[in-house]
């Protein structure tokens, strides 16, 4: 190097050469060494671990073993729940209850929210709403007695307690209601019927009766199943109605015929849009109906007065009764069957646990022959994704197995790469079990994705030790040169993964609960399959290897002896 | 007259070439791909999955005096790294045309 120029002052000079003189740069002086410590240590212990085979085999396969037993205290779930900040409340007050009454109950709930829940900003209650077919009563249930209320949270950061403890307070609020008589509390906003959390008993009956008192036993028993809330019945309480049933000869009689009858009864009791009001670009309806005092009670109704096509006005009383009537206010088929749904909600207990209990509960009960009962809802979607995602794993753990025979041209090769799957699925189950995460259809794809990542490592490892053994080192010297040369691309590659995953796994934002078990599952998953691939991946090389196998020379040459 | 036979790593191509600009040797046959293994050590370049490495060989017919200062140059290339490996081979031409 040439000398400094004199021109400058000579502190600069000085400064400057240490930094151009012998010194290593950070990464010699830290990484280096680190690594090359690594890979010493690593050679040693493969090394060790070549004499003792058999145990290392031994203690892998229980630590497989342990996780497998592990998986029955993990819970399984359909979709991880989010915290969605919106709680949605719908309860109902005894069947026929007023308007007026309805809004008084609602107004306590909205008095005691505002009060002792800060974590709510936002709260739309609808209490009593008119069940005459506004657009709402397509989406809820409505009638005066019923109160729907829809609450906003605060954002999950903003509040110390989650979406579910929030809502496990409110219903130990409503609980001490006496006028409510069911509710349910769902934390999924919008319509989220379709992909609630729960798990539905399906009673299948013609009978009504029958399937009614069925299901309201099972109702009861679910009551009392710990981490069951919410516990509903799909078909609601009959509701009280007034009938007409006209006698069809009479009306006949009177040139009358149901059609007009009943729509004069309507126009009389709900109204009849007569025209239209219009004031300032504002419109509005103007309907005309009988004065309230003259449609309230059966008399009353009994005394309208129909007007035949001759103009003579006759008594609804002539022509038919009025009677009280208990209609069921739907039925719902499925499979051309009539069906009654009891729903549950599981509370700290995951979907499978609660499935699970209330089979055992099921069984307990006795079904009469033409009544079928089947436990379906989210937990049946969860095992038939399940089923799925089986056969997926099965057929890409078979795909990657073709390729690889094809590749290395042998069947041993692959299946000790393969021997690393398992782990990855050992190290999903002990991450899950850290982190206290379900196994959902989420963390399961991570399991399906890591497939393909483990396998990666194995090869690189494997394809490097036959490359020793062509270059005619021996079996163990070949296992051991290929590992400290390998040891850097694998850990390069493991890590890389597992880092790239790290924010998903980590992230605490609204709705992140849906993608961290997957974060979760592959960081565990590859970070423990890494160190098994390392370890047992050669050991189990060393085993299933035979001496000279790789010697394809020495074969071929064993021909020519006739040479000698 | 000699003859002087240079066999190089591929890797190697462009510093032979410089080499032999250096010392004003115009005349030369090439032989791109040359397989080959050492007497003694090294690793063979096979070009196969085994050993991919492949060497390359020079053939130059230049005036005696310029052999030793090639020779020279040839060791000072070897010994930049030893596992890449060059070899260099003088022998004597009887006639030309």
């Amino acid at each position: 190097m040439r000398p400094l120029p004199n021109t400058n002052d000579g502190s600069t000079a000085l400064r400057l050469r240490p930094l151009n003189a012998d010194r290593k740069s950070l990464y010699e002086r830290t990484i280096e060494p680190l690594l090359a410590w690594l890979e010493d240590t690593y050679t040693g212990t493969l090394r060790w671990m070549l004499k003792y085979k058999a145990m290392i085999l031994i203690v892998a396969l229980l630590l497989f073993g342990s996780s497998l037993v592990l998986l029955k205290f993990i819970g399984t779930d359909f979709m991880p729940q989010t915290d969605e900040s919106s709680i949605t409340l719908n309860a109902e007050l005894q069947t026929g209850t007023r308007v007026e009454e309805t809004m008084k109950v609602a107004r306590k709930i909205e008095s005691f929210v505002f009060e002792e829940f800060p974590e709510i900003q936002i709260l739309a209650t609808s209490a009593g709403s008119d069940d005459e077919g506004s657009m709402f009563s397509l989406f809820q249930t409505s009638g005066s007695n019923v109160i729907n209320m829809t609450m906003r949270l605060k954002n999950p950061d903003e509040r110390a307690e989650d979406v579910w403890q929030v809502a496990a307070r409110l219903r130990e609020k409503i609980d001490v209601i006496p006028e409510i008589v069911v509710y349910d509390i769902s934390t999924t906003s919008g319509f989220g019927g379709m992909t609630g959390n729960t798990v539905n008993v399906e009673i299948y009956g013609y009978n009504i009766d029958k399937t009614n008192l069925i299901a309201k036993n099972l109702a009861d028993r679910f009551e009392t199943i710990p981490g069951a809330v919410d516990v509903q019945i799909s078909r609601k309480a009959d509701k009280p109605e007034l009938q007409v049933i006209l006698d069809r000869e009479k009306i006949a009689g009177h040139g009358l015929n149901t059609a007009n009858v009943s729509s004069q009864i309507r126009n009389r009791v709900s109204g009849l849009t007569a025209a239209m009001f219009r004031e300032e670009g504002s419109e509005f309806d103007i309907r005309i109906r009988l004065k309230e005092e003259y449609r309230n009670s059966i008399t009353d109704l009994e005394n309208i007065s129909i007007v035949n096509q001759m103009g003579q006005r006759i008594k609804l009383k002539e022509i038919g009764e009025v009677v009280e009537y208990f209609s069921p206010p739907s039925i719902q088929h499925k499979k051309k069957e009539r069906l009654v749904t009891v729903m549950v909600k599981p509370e700290n207990v995951s979907l499978g646990e609660l499935a699970n209990s209330i089979n055992a509960s099921v069984s307990e009960v006795e079904v009469p022959d033409d009544v079928k009962i089947v436990v379906g809802g989210a937990f049946k979607d969860q095992q038939e994704s399940f089923m799925d995602l089986g056969l997926l794993l099965l057929l890409s753990i078979v795909l990657v197995f073709i390729v690889m025979a094809s590749q290395f041209e042998s069947f041993i090769m692959p299946f000790v790469i393969m021997f690393s799957i398992p782990f990855a699925f050992s190290g999903v189950f002990y991450a899950l079990i850290l982190t206290n995460t379900t196994l959902s259809i989420i963390a399961g794809l991570g399991a399906v994705l890591l497939i393909g990542i483990v396998v990666k490592n194995g090869i690189v490892l494997i394809d490097y030790i036959n490359l020793m053994r062509d270059r005619d080192n021996r079996l163990e010297d070949a296992i051991i040169m290929a590992g400290k040369s390998r040891l850097r691309p694998v850990l390069m590659t493991a890590f890389t993964t597992t880092l790239g995953m790290l924010p998903l796994a980590l992230s605490s934002g609204e709705g992140s609960e849906i993608w961290s078990p997957m974060g979760i599952s592959v960081i565990g998953g590859l970070l423990f399959s890494t160190l098994i691939t390392l370890v047992l991946i050669p050991i189990l090389y060393a085993m299933m290897a035979k001496t000279g196998q790789r010697d394809k020379t020495g074969r071929l040459r064993a021909k020519f002896t006739e040479l000698e | 007259m000699q003859a002087v036979f240079i066999v190089f790593n591929q890797a190697n191509t462009e510093r032979v070439e410089y080499l032999l600009d250096l010392l004003e040797i115009r005349g030369y046959s090439w032989w791109s791909d040359v397989k080959g293994r050492g007497s003694v050590n090294g690793e063979p370049r096979m070009g196969t999955h085994t050993w991919p490495e492949m060497n390359s060989a020079v053939l130059t017919i230049i005036p005696s005096d310029k052999v030793d200062p090639l020779l020279e140059k040839v060791k000072k290339l070897d010994e930049i790294n030893l596992d890449v490996g060059v070899r260099a081979f003088v022998w004597e031409v009887v006639k030309s045309y």
